[in-house]
């Protein structure tokens, strides 16, 4: 026997809910054909609600470095306070506070959040988690830039200094060279009239990919990072600079290059 | 320190004497104070070399930890691996300073707060992947109401409601709240884009079934497209 449907309320919310992601569900099909004003509406309401998660989504929930630092204690008690009580409120965040503590006491892998007692080893590390671990880790194309130590006259303070610190000097308009597998990487730093800094970047690669670009990422944790385009010469500027400490990560379409720590004076 | 007693001067060593001592990896931990001295190099020296040295030493423990943490080898959202591995370096480069270091008794203690790095550059990657998610529904919802509705939606008005202040909207549909029933469902479902049946898991004492939370949500949704404010804030042509 068919059941006559009259109104929304006489549809279970999952034949909607299916309905709207697509499932041939013949019954509302007819329905929504028999009852338009009722299918614009019920069209409204799904679109308001999209709106309305799509801006609102989690817009007041710490970020995960919030987390991190709540996690070793490191917030002021008043944003300690703070942080609890969105806990309180928050099942987004509660889940993700507990996965995260429930992760750093895990016995494996190793590298334990009980530093003191209980030191890393790399070979508790269980087999089948390094195995794969390691055979994921080969196919990652992260590869870490290595100064080349300077060897021209100009870079005497650079060469001079035994742990070969990066310091790109403005004024002096210093430049340095890294090497990253196949990739070389070429830095020169300058002064800008605002007193800011503007740094100057040209890669040199047998094959260089398009739409190459890179990222500075400031060490200072309140400034944002800034992204650059790679040009097909291999070349990319960024301006406006403030002297400081940078990472710079070079991402190319099979590979990410970084540069752990440079120093823009 | 715990390391300062051992017997080696490793703060006399060079960089390469260190790099090598910390690959060796021994079953008695005895590599530790090399690492550790790494670790203080990089951080309150600054040194390139020693920087590079760990990423080195420790990408594929990392990766370990957000294979592990994330549970899957495939990207969230469009956040590869090598990027995740990569935030989690860049976090703990920014946040562990050499007061932390201070108070860090031995290897363990970095590697642990690294640890916490990785698992937060999984968390970000997640919630940059679900909001994405959102705004694709968002996009493929107004497709399908405007073809009933006959309603239009502009580039330039899209990025408008995109650029809209999430406190000033909460405001308004907090001021559309009728009672504390009405606020969880609010906050559950809109901001913590949670399902009914999840809500009602959430708080079983408050209400008595699924059935409440929709009508409670389909309620609070007619009242949201009838109110002014939110009209003013999105204009008719969103709602």
């Amino acid at each position: 026997m068919s059941h006559a449907y009259t109104s929304l309320d006489d549809f279970q919310e999952w034949e909607l809910e299916a309905y709207a992601d697509g499932e041939a569900l013949p019954h509302v099909a007819v329905f929504f054909e028999a009852n338009p004003a009722i299918k614009s509406s019920w069209l409204r309401q799904r679109k308001l609600e999209a709106q309305l998660n799509s801006v609102l989504y989690r817009f007041d929930c710490p970020s995960p470095e919030t987390l991190r630092a709540y996690y070793w204690r490191e917030l002021p008690i008043s944003e300690s306070k703070q942080f609890e009580n969105h806990l309180e409120q928050c099942p987004l965040c509660s889940a993700e506070m507990a996965s995260l503590q429930g992760f750093m006491h895990e016995t494996t892998p190793a590298a334990q959040a009980e530093p003191a007692h209980r030191p890393y080893s790399q070979n508790s590390f269980p087999q089948n988690w390094l195995a794969r671990a390691q055979e994921f880790a080969d196919q990652m194309r992260l590869v870490i830039a290595n100064l080349v130590p300077p060897v021209a006259p100009q870079f005497a303070t650079v060469a001079l200094r035994g742990d070969s610190v990066p310091r790109l000097q403005g004024a002096a308009q210093t430049s340095l060279l890294f090497e990253a597998d196949d990739t070389d990487i070429s830095l020169l730093v300058q002064k800008e009239q605002s007193g800011t800094l503007r740094l100057a970047g040209q890669l040199f690669a047998s094959d260089l990919p398009a739409n190459a670009f890179c990222k500075l990422v400031p060490a200072h944790l309140e400034a944002v990072p800034v992204q650059a385009q790679v040009d097909d010469t291999g070349n990319f500027v960024i301006n406006q600079l403030q002297p400081g400490a940078y990472q710079l990560v070079i991402l190319l379409q099979h590979q990410s290059i970084v540069v752990p720590n440079l120093l823009l004076e | 320190m715990a390391y300062e007693q051992a017997v080696l001067p490793f703060a006399k060593f060079r960089p390469e004497q260190l790099i090598e001592g910390c690959q060796q990896n021994r079953p008695d931990n005895s590599h530790e104070p090399f690492c550790f001295e790494l670790f203080r190099r990089a951080i309150v020296e600054k040194s390139e070399q020693c920087w590079s040295a760990i990423y080195q030493q420790y990408k594929n423990l990392v990766y370990g930890w957000i294979l592990q943490f994330a549970r899957t080898n495939v990207q969230i959202g469009d956040a590869s691996s090598e990027e995740m591995v990569l935030d989690a370096f860049t976090a703990f480069w920014r946040a562990f300073t050499p007061e932390k270091l201070n108070n860090a008794e031995r290897l363990a203690s970095i590697l642990a707060y690294l640890k916490s790095c990785a698992v937060t550059a999984v968390l970000q990657a997640r919630r940059k992947a679900e909001n994405i998610r959102l705004e694709t529904a968002w996009d493929e919802e107004i497709i399908e109401s405007d073809a009933v509705a006959t309603q239009t939606r502009t580039g330039a008005e899209s990025l408008v409601l995109h650029q809209l202040s999430a406190d000033r909207l909460w405001t308004i549909v907090d001021h559309c709240c009728n009672d504390e029933k009405d606020r969880i469902v609010a906050r559950l479902s809109l901001v913590a884009n949670l399902k009914p049946r999840l809500i009602l898991e959430q708080h079983p004492d408050l209400f008595a079934n699924v059935a409440e939370i929709y009508a409670l949500s389909r309620n609070l949704k007619n009242r949201l497209g009838r109110d002014a404010a939110l009209r003013d804030l999105w204009g008719e042509f969103i709602l």
